[in-house]
């Protein structure tokens, strides 16, 4: 079959996914436009499934600081809080996500104690200065448990990039590649990634 | 398109029963339905229509819940064993059996993951579709150190079936004229990364035993009229084959064989049909009958035919025949020789070894690929040199990962999100598969009080893996280090886990074929040496477990017998 026709039988087939799955891609993204996606703005904080309203507002803060807004959205933006609040709640495992909150907790009194407030009312400087502290396990934290930051940090990534703005804006998205090409360079997607399945 | 074909009672006395939908009942169909044989195929689990059902299908992460993760709470229920198999997330959950329901048990001091696909097409739908021939060296390992009996047939007598299914469904594959991997009949291969052909050249500098040559699977790289004709389309690289594939690029049940059977007007399915066991009669000395319990109401019922096939997988396959006692058969289904239920073998997946590679920076790759390089088998070949026996080869996977490789060290912020739009460094991995001995110790039984849902006998699953597995291992994982290195790898690190066998998903043997009635349970030609109208063509037949994944060998093998079955019937022999 000439590349023509397989081009052309792809389409139909496309189209007929579309149609008969509801599952299948908006037809933005099979046109390949991803630039209509508009940056979602979070909804006011709430309590999660497992996190109480102060927990989700650390986290929000926290996540902001390890993926700040840039030409794309911040962590927040994207509700990745909400996203590890129902991971802890339903997709990790109970006594995993148990120890996890109550390093969360520990971080934040240690926090306050440290700087006289709340890490999300500290100045983006200061968020910076603690963050620092925590990645390479320095006072205030050296007794947190050393896993956290790495825990945190990867929780809030793959929020992030599984997030369509992370999997789309930030990284490359190509849902059908068409056939794989083992000859391709990366400066031909632009220097960039593609997006995966982080989960 | 399968709802007429569907049926619930019935009192036809059919040709053929085949028992199970899967690789090996799907195949064992579409050869009998096209030999014009009526067939009724009986499937445990619901009906799944190809494209319409595969509801995980193209979804985005963001649009899943728990974004891809298996919810924990189904998993404790339900799937506490299926959440070990890579491939079970929540757009695959629902092509996995459930634990719960279809129960087992394992041996004191053992342990066997079974993972199991309990639907029309079974695990047709979710294999990883890695597809190698057996060689000749294969057929005769038993003999070199003893353990297990001797095949009954040679590469010859199974590669003209090879031929027949691979141009029915389509392997994608270089040919590379190598000994112990015989080419099939191939579809273009996909192409080698940058890094690849780099490790390709090193291999061929540095060795003359060792190849470095691209995997085979049964993917349409580049389909010809014939796949196409058949609804089935170029592979898109999204390597999400296991939510199912509505374009039909990979084989499965539903893409291939079941069509083929239905276009006959031969077929019937009967779905949601728990095969309890198979009746066997004293005055014929043959088996006439097939016991069923309604998946969804526990009624019973029972199908007639004038031979049976059973395909229910490896260990199911068994579990029905140790069910099936008569007077003549006290403990199982054509088990005069007390082989029945043993020499349980899977593959020694436990060895491997990553690399990374500094360099190739400007190198990247497009698409998903479905297979990977591999370095076929080179050690041991005719006899033995190792301290371990048998053979292994080694499967290679080579990426770049994506932000993943960004979240072990102290990076955040700005530069981090920056950083994380580029790929990772190359990453390199070899992963062995080695052969398992067929022993008679690793076995199958059923539980004396224990039943399942549908009040069946569980199976009590009894394996380890022996001295010469564990040898293998450490000389698997050796070769995973040392293959690295010739290709240039730095920051390697060798693994071997202490996974039990069943991870393997290749689970083989308990029904072994063999010239001696005495010693095993089929002959050369799946049939059973004690039932002349009892075939079983899944993975218990097998009797030694090679190095390859299996299922080829399994579908090539199912329309072997097929045929001779169907030909021995129409002359009125069988
Ligand atoms: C994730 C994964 C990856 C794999 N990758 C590969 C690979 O790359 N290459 C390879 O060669 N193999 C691979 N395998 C193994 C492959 O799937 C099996 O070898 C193959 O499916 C076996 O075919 P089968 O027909 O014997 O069994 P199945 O495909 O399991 O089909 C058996 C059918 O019988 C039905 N059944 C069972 N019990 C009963 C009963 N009592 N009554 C009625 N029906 C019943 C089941 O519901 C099922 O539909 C993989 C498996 C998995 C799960």
């Amino acid at each position: 079959m000439t590349n023509e026709l397989q081009s052309a039988s792809r389409r139909a087939f496309l189209t007929s996914l579309t149609a008969g799955c509801a599952t299948l891609l908006s037809p933005g993204l099979l046109a390949g436009d991803f630039q209509h996606i508009k940056r979602r703005l979070a909804a006011p904080l709430q309590a999660g499934q497992i996190l109480t309203l102060a927990q989700m507002k650390a986290l929000a803060a926290i996540a902001d600081v390890i993926i700040p807004k840039t030409d794309t959205a911040s962590a927040s933006e994207v509700d990745v809080q909400g996203v590890i609040d129902d991971q802890l709640a339903n997709a990790i495992d109970a006594a995993e996500a148990k120890h996890f909150i109550d390093v969360l907790d520990r971080f934040c009194l240690l926090t306050k104690a440290d700087q006289g407030d709340a890490f999300e009312n500290l100045s983006s400087a200061k968020q910076n200065t603690c963050m620092a502290a925590l990645a390479k396990a320095k006072a205030p934290y050296k007794d947190l448990d050393s896993h956290f930051f790495t825990q945190l940090k990867s929780l809030v990534a793959l929020s992030y990039y599984s997030s369509e703005e992370g999997g789309t804006r930030e990284l490359v998205y190509d849902p059908i590649p068409g056939g794989y090409k083992g000859h391709f360079k990366l400066s031909e997607n632009n220097n960039r990634a593609f997006s995966m399945f982080y989960f | 398109m399968i709802d007429p074909f569907l049926i619930k009672k019935s009192s036809t006395t059919y040709d053929a029963i085949v028992v199970g939908s899967g690789i090996a009942g799907g195949w064992v169909a579409k050869e009998l339905c096209e030999k014009g044989l009526n067939v009724l195929m009986i499937e445990r689990g619901r009906p799944v229509k190809h494209q319409q059902d595969y509801i995980g299908e193209g979804k985005a992460q963001w649009d899943m819940p728990h974004r891809g993760r298996v919810a924990q709470q189904l998993i404790n229920d339900d799937h506490f064993v299926a959440r070990k198999c890579y491939a079970f997330t929540d757009a695959t959950k629902h092509f996995f059996a459930n634990d719960r329901e279809a129960a087992y048990q394992t041996a004191e001091g053992t342990h066997f993951d079974w993972i199991r696909g309990h639907q029309l097409g079974g695990r047709s739908l979710i294999w990883h579709r890695q597809s190698f021939r057996w060689s000749d060296y294969d057929f005769q390992e038993n003999l070199i150190d003893g353990e297990g009996v001797d095949w009954p047939i040679r590469y010859k007598d199974i590669a003209p079936w090879y031929s027949h299914v691979e141009k029915f469904i389509g392997i994608s594959g270089n040919k590379d004229n190598i000994a112990t991997l015989p080419d099939s009949e191939f579809l273009p291969p996909f192409e080698m990364n940058a890094l690849e052909r780099h490790a390709q050249k090193q291999i061929a500098q540095k060795y003359k035993d060792r190849v470095l040559v691209q995997g085979r699977c049964a993917h349409l790289t580049e389909p010809t009229q014939f796949f196409l004709d058949q609804g089935r389309n170029k592979c898109m690289a999204r390597n999400q084959c296991q939510r199912g594939c509505s374009f039909g690029a990979y084989f499965s049940t539903q893409s291939s064989t079941l069509p083929a059977a239905i276009k006959t007007g031969n077929l019937h399915i009967a779905c949601h049909s728990v095969v309890h066991s198979v009746e066997y009669n004293n005055k014929t000395g043959r088996v006439d009958r097939v016991n069923v319990i309604d998946e969804q109401t526990l009624e019973t019922r029972e199908y007639k035919a004038n031979m049976v096939f059973l395909c229910a997988s490896t260990i199911s396959t068994t579990q029905i025949m140790l069910n099936s006692i008569s007077d003549a058969f006290p403990t199982g289904l054509a088990n005069s020789s007390g082989a029945l239920g043993h020499y349980l073998m899977d593959h020694i997946y436990n060895s491997s070894a990553t690399g990374t590679f500094e360099g190739f920076e400007d190198d990247y790759y497009r698409g998903q690929r479905p297979t990977g390089p591999c370095v076929p088998r080179w050690v041991n070949l005719g006899k033995q040199k190792e301290k371990h026996s048998r053979g292994y080869f080694l499967r290679g996977n080579s990426l770049r990962e994506s932000v993943s490789y960004g979240l072990n060290d102290a990076s955040f912020g700005a530069d981090f999100k920056a950083a994380m739009r580029k790929p990772g460094p190359w990453k390199f991995r070899f992963g062995a598969s080695g052969e398992m001995q067929p022993k008679y110790e690793n076995h199958i039984r059923l539980h004396p009080e224990l039943k399942d849902k549908w009040g069946i006998p569980q199976v009590v699953i009894d394996a380890r893996w022996g001295k010469n597995d564990l040898l293998m291992m450490e000389a698997m994982a050796d070769a995973c280090v040392e293959m690295l290195e010739a290709v240039g790898a730095v920051d390697i690190h060798r693994q071997i886990t202490d996974a039990p066998p069943g991870l393997a998903i290749h689970e083989m043997g308990t029904a072994r074929m063999g010239r001696d009635a005495n010693s095993s349970v089929l002959n050369a030609w799946n049939q059973a040496h004690d039932i002349p109208n009892l075939f079983v063509t899944d993975g218990a037949c097998m009797t030694s477990s090679a190095h390859q994944n299996p299922s080829l060998t399994y579908m090539a093998l199912s329309a072997r017998a097929a045929n001779f079955a169907a030909d021995k019937y129409r002359r009125g022999e069988l």
